[in-house]
């Protein structure tokens, strides 16, 4: 009896705290939205002196670039004696997964590395860099160097309006060659699509698993090939009305499908990770391999080859050539207690001392201007083709931003699972096209 | 002579009897640091869930108040249900599996004539429960890669053709996640059933004997019965562990291929944390705590019987 009525009283008395938590969080929902504190802005005046009392910036980066980062700290601190900067490093996902609550933080850095704008001019989260561009003379960069962080007014259309970015350095994406499996094929290194998939066809043919890499990366690639590249452009900028639902997209979609289909890609190519396909392409598991140069290095550093890289051949041979690139790019928050010595070293990365360290430490293409002292290359000719590379492609107008950064979530939560899809044959190259467009067009709402 | 003890006992009684908010009053400050630590972390941030679910918010900017539509969301868009789906896949796995699998080590280490075979046997299934399932998965996905030892063995049996890419297989990625959340569950089970085994009385399984039952017969006679206790503590652990698992899939297939593996917990710091949606993510996790306390409340209350 003692044990029931135990039972019924602790039960009466969950009930009862059920009961009041519920009406505590009604209570607690009724009692106005969350969230709307939009920092202040403004308070700095805009000066690119900087003066002789001892100043502590704080910068966030991501931590596979920590040599580059402590390179250009070191270098900076030497001309800026004044300035100390304290680096800070954390995995790039979760950086770019933090970055608006670091962004808002009261105790927000004075730079921090962004990948993607998203929501943060939206909520006012980033300083205009307008001034800083003009003060510091930034505006007379290439267009294509500025393009991708000039964000208009609604906070979203890339391309005109106020500067809110600058990058550390650019890295593209194209094809890291294995030139001796090429050689043993006994083909000469591709001019057009046709070509290309011939090459693909020659290597499967021979038992190689042709062409490995990012599948999302391939069918932007493939777009741009197919002479898509304005469309590309329109619909990453986020301009009015940009839809990616064209022929030949679906024609990207079809080829890469096709390539899978016939063996060409790795059976697990839609799910393995960059590393991985890295690591096996290096073995001389592939023959092709297509990502970013920032594998350059690592190309460079490792042993066989020789090795080559290029990028996907266009339609037809001589035609523009176009590729997906991206700055490292670096932004100041509203909430910076320092801006004007954030500024200052965003400035000393774009001159002299610092591209040399993008270059030789990063291994990335520099920003800013004036020619690159590239002598001391030789003993990397990978990294010294990504280069060539880009200047070849800048030259065409040919440097889009990645489609995955058209949105917040347009990676994670749509071109990777639906490339899977695609790949896996669950859904057509119109369906895969389709999906993109609408998940795009519900996030722009 | 015995009175005065007597006495005193009775009346200190009477004295605490009439009082009973100071009776209560040391229980009571007892419990204050878990209460605070538990309203602090766990109540208050609740509240706050059920609070934004009702809201669209990307966490930093204006929220936009939008009722019950997040919910509605939760429920008919066809990647989110469908996480919930997977749950239910995942039971099997995370509960059914281990908890059968267990039953039986139990049994046969209990019965093992080997005092040493049956410690090593109780090592070995404990193992993975000492192992972090963050790393155990990466392990996992090594063995279930295109290249993995899985797919070595069988191509040198000479069954290569079952050979897959097991994770980035459609059909296999589910399953084969599963299985690693049965290795990691099974060890717990059976352990917490070995002790369980331990309690029941010797006398009945000798009785049993003398009835002449087969060993069969005394399981289900003896050994099951006698584990009913263990079997709902068992239940309810990896029941909240496969509706609320989240580090496994993660950690194997970030909830691919497409979303054929995509879980509720993963989808929920997705949407909160990649996608900006916060509001749908506390949506989607107040879903999920009301179905851990639909499956968990009537298992509490079927233990407490009797």
């Amino acid at each position: 009896m003692t044990s029931m009525s135990g039972h019924d009283s602790l039960r009466r008395r969950s009930a009862l705290a059920a009961a009041s938590a519920l009406v505590t969080a009604v209570a607690l929902a009724a009692c106005g939205a969350p969230g709307g504190t939009t920092p202040e802005t403004g308070g700095v005046p805009v000066s690119t002196e900087i003066g002789p009392d001892p100043v502590m910036i704080s910068v966030r980066v991501n931590a596979d670039q920590e040599a580059m980062w402590a390179a250009l700290v070191e270098g900076f601190q030497a001309d800026y004696p004044s300035v100390t900067v304290d680096l800070e490093t954390e995995a790039f996902d979760t950086l770019q997964q933090n970055a608006p609550r670091y962004l808002a933080s009261t105790d927000a850095p004075d730079l921090l590395r962004l990948a993607a704008p998203g929501d943060t001019v939206v909520d006012g989260l980033l300083l205009d860099l307008d001034p800083y561009a003009e003060a510091w003379g930034w505006d007379a960069f290439p267009a294509s160097q500025l393009e991708q962080w000039t964000i208009e007014d609604n906070g979203r259309t890339k391309g005109t309006g106020t500067l809110y970015g600058l990058g550390a350095g650019f890295g593209l994406v194209g094809l890291y060659v294995n030139e001796a499996e090429l050689a043993a094929l006994g083909v000469e290194e591709p001019t057009t699509l046709d070509e290309f998939e011939a090459v693909l066809a020659a290597a499967h043919d021979a038992g190689k698993v042709a062409l490995s890499g990012d599948v999302t990366y391939l069918f932007q690639g493939l777009m741009q090939s197919l002479g898509a590249t304005e469309t590309v452009r329109d619909w990453v900028n986020n301009v009015e009305g940009a839809d990616l639902d064209v022929p030949a997209a679906v024609e990207a979609a079809e080829t890469l499908t096709r390539w899978h289909e016939e063996g060409y890609l790795a059976s697990d190519a839609a799910t393995t990770d960059a590393g991985t396909a890295f690591g096996r392409f290096l073995e001389g598991g592939s023959v092709f391999f297509a990502h970013g140069s920032w594998f350059a290095g690592g190309v460079d550093q490792a042993g066989g080859g020789p090795y080559g890289f290029t990028i996907l051949p266009p339609e037809e041979a001589g035609a523009p050539v176009a590729t997906m690139s991206a700055s490292n790019s670096m932004v100041i928050p509203a909430n910076a207690e320092h801006p004007n010595e954030a500024a200052a070293f965003l400035d000393w990365i774009q001159r002299d001392v610092g591209r040399q360290v993008i270059v030789d430490v990063g291994g990335l293409a520099p920003g800013g201007l004036g020619d690159l002292d590239t002598s001391a290359l030789t003993d990397r000719p990978v990294f010294a083709a990504t280069l060539a590379t880009f200047e070849r492609v800048s030259a065409d107008d040919g440097i889009v931003d990645f489609l995955g950064n058209a949105t917040a979530a347009m990676t994670s939560a749509t071109l990777v699972p639906q490339s899977q899809l695609l790949l896996g044959g669950r859904i057509s190259p119109e369906e895969f096209v389709a999906t993109l467009q609408a998940d795009y067009e519900a996030s722009q709402r | 002579m015995s009175t005065p003890p007597a006495r005193r006992g009775r009346r200190s009684r009477v004295a605490l009897r009439g009082r009973p908010a100071l009776r209560r009053l040391p229980a009571l400050l007892w419990l204050l640091p878990a209460a605070i630590a538990y309203a602090t972390f766990v109540l208050y941030p609740l509240t706050q869930t059920v609070r934004y679910s009702l809201y669209d918010w990307n966490g930093i900017g204006q929220a936009v108040w939008v009722g019950a539509a997040n919910y509605v969301t939760v429920v008919t868009d066809p990647t989110l249900y469908e996480s919930l789906v997977h749950t239910i896949v995942l039971i099997v796995f995370f509960s059914f599996v281990p908890i059968t699998a267990g039953l039986v080590a139990a049994t046969f280490i209990r019965d093992a004539r080997s005092v040493r075979a049956a410690g090593a046997a109780r090592t070995i299934l404990f193992l993975p429960q000492i192992v972090p399932l963050a790393a155990a998965a990466i392990a996992w996905t090594w063995l279930y890669a295109d290249d993995g030892l899985i797919n070595g063995v069988l191509r040198a049996v000479g069954a290569g053709g079952l050979a897959r890419p097991w994770l980035a297989d459609f059909d296999t990625a589910l399953p084969a996640v599963g299985l690693v959340g049965s290795w990691a569950m099974v060890g717990f089970c059976t352990v917490l059933f070995l002790a369980g085994i331990g309690r029941i009385d010797a006398s009945l399984y000798e009785a049993a004997r003398l009835d002449g039952a087969s060993g069969v017969q005394e399981f289900f006679a003896v050994t099951l019965p006698g584990l009913r206790h263990e079997i709902l503590v068992c239940a309810t652990v990896t029941l909240i562990g496969a509706i609320a698992s989240f580090d496994l899939v993660y950690m194997m297939t970030g909830g691919g291929p497409g979303f054929s593996t995509m879980v509720p917990g993963v989808q929920i710091v997705r949407l909160a944390f990649t996608e900006g949606r916060v509001g749908l993510a506390s949506a989607l996790a107040v879903v999920l705590l009301v179905i851990v306390l639909l499956v968990v409340l009537p298992l509490q209350r079927l233990g407490r019987e009797r």
